[in-house]
């Protein structure tokens, strides 16, 4: 039936009609687009993470952190029952175009820190400390494009356990 | 049977009526028809995709113009050449480099007459992946999971990009990202 239907329309149509059929209607598009990602070291990232001290290295693009001897450190870890402040150990920069808050996780893939092991502060420059002012995690602080942060952390093993010093740090930079 | 049918009806056909037999069948048919289609600008096409921001991390380029995306922008570039996403990060692109009050960095119309809905597929060789989401939605979902419908010419939806580098080696990315518009 459909068959007859378009050859007699066609009939009509080499009379002279413009074909029009639905016009603008489509039912499906496929778009593929180039989009082009450089992916790079910590250093140079959006979001630069560099070392700043013997227990932070780049090596391999991302930084790491090491506390237990390595890097041609001295020393082959933290004492043991005892509280251990570690100043400047790397540095944050806002290498993006839009204010950034900063947190610290310590479960990969998932946001929160919850170890009382270890605490981060942040100063804005180097001759900075660790202290009770300045907790990256109280405050979530704020830098804008070209600001930077140095990080220093205490361990608090005088009254937590190893076990509870986390092996992972999440950074998390968001809009304000 | 049919034969004996045919031969009878070619028998009154011959009386003078016009040929017809079993009107409409035919075994085979070619029939040759004009028909123009025009390949428009991204910006004009049936599914409408515009950049978003002036800073080049979304452009519109070759010819008939498409968009194109490029991420750090090719301004960036220009002003840090060493600049880049970080390996094992996941990074969400809201806004063009250089654009403070434009949030977005692709914005999608329905210039058609029914309502699509809209997401984005992406396959790569690598482990990037990489998604679109609505830039109002609080949630940030990716439109694969959760595709965006647009009807005729009143909605439009600005999109952010999130790109994910777990398990991806400091390198150049040249990749590509499909948008699906369906019915």
């Amino acid at each position: 039936m459909e068959r007859r239907k378009f050859l007699i329309g066609t009939g009509a149509l080499a009379a002279g009609g413009a074909a029009g059929l639905g016009t603008g209607a489509f039912s499906f598009v496929r778009a593929e687009r180039d989009i082009t990602v450089d992916v790079v070291g910590d250093a140079d990232a959006y979001l630069a993470l560099e070392a700043n001290s013997e227990y932070a290295s780049n090596d391999g693009g991302e930084l790491a952190l090491d506390f237990a001897g390595g890097n041609n450190q001295n020393g082959d870890g933290l004492n043991a029952n005892a509280d251990s402040r570690f100043d400047n150990v790397f540095v944050i920069r806002n290498q993006g175009t839009n204010d950034a808050r900063i947190s610290f996780h310590d479960q990969e893939g998932a946001t929160g820190y919850s170890s009382d092991a270890a605490t981060w502060y942040y100063t804005e420059g180097q001759e900075g400390q660790a202290t009770g002012d300045g907790e990256i995690n109280a405050d979530n602080p704020i830098i804008s494009p070209g600001e930077e942060l140095y990080v220093h952390v205490i361990f608090w093993l005088t009254t937590e356990d190893e076990a509870d010093i986390p092996d992972h740090l999440g950074i998390t930079a968001e809009e304000p | 049977m049919k034969r004996r049918t045919l031969l009878g009806a070619i028998g009154l056909l011959g009386s003078g009526a016009a040929f017809t037999v079993g009107s409409g069948a035919f075994g085979f048919v070619r029939t040759e028809r004009d028909l123009t289609v025009a390949v428009e600008h991204d910006n004009d096409a049936y599914l409408s995709l515009r950049q978003l921001g002036s800073g080049q991390r979304s452009i519109e380029d070759s010819t008939p113009e498409t968009v194109q995306f490029r991420f750090p922008g090719s301004q960036e570039a220009i002003d840090d050449p060493d600049l880049g996403l970080g390996s094992n990060s996941m990074y969400e692109f809201e806004f063009d480099s250089e654009e403070d009050d434009v949030r977005g960095l692709l914005r999608v119309a329905n210039q058609g007459t029914t309502a699509i809905d809209v997401y984005s597929e992406f396959d790569s060789d690598s482990e990037l992946n990489i998604e679109l989401f609505d830039v109002t939605d609080p949630d940030k979902t990716a439109l694969r999971d959760d595709p965006v419908t647009l009807t005729p010419l009143e909605d439009t939806v600005d999109l952010g990009f999130r790109i994910e580098t777990f398990d991806v080696e400091s390198d150049r990315y040249d990749e590509t990202l499909t948008i699906v518009a369906d019915e």
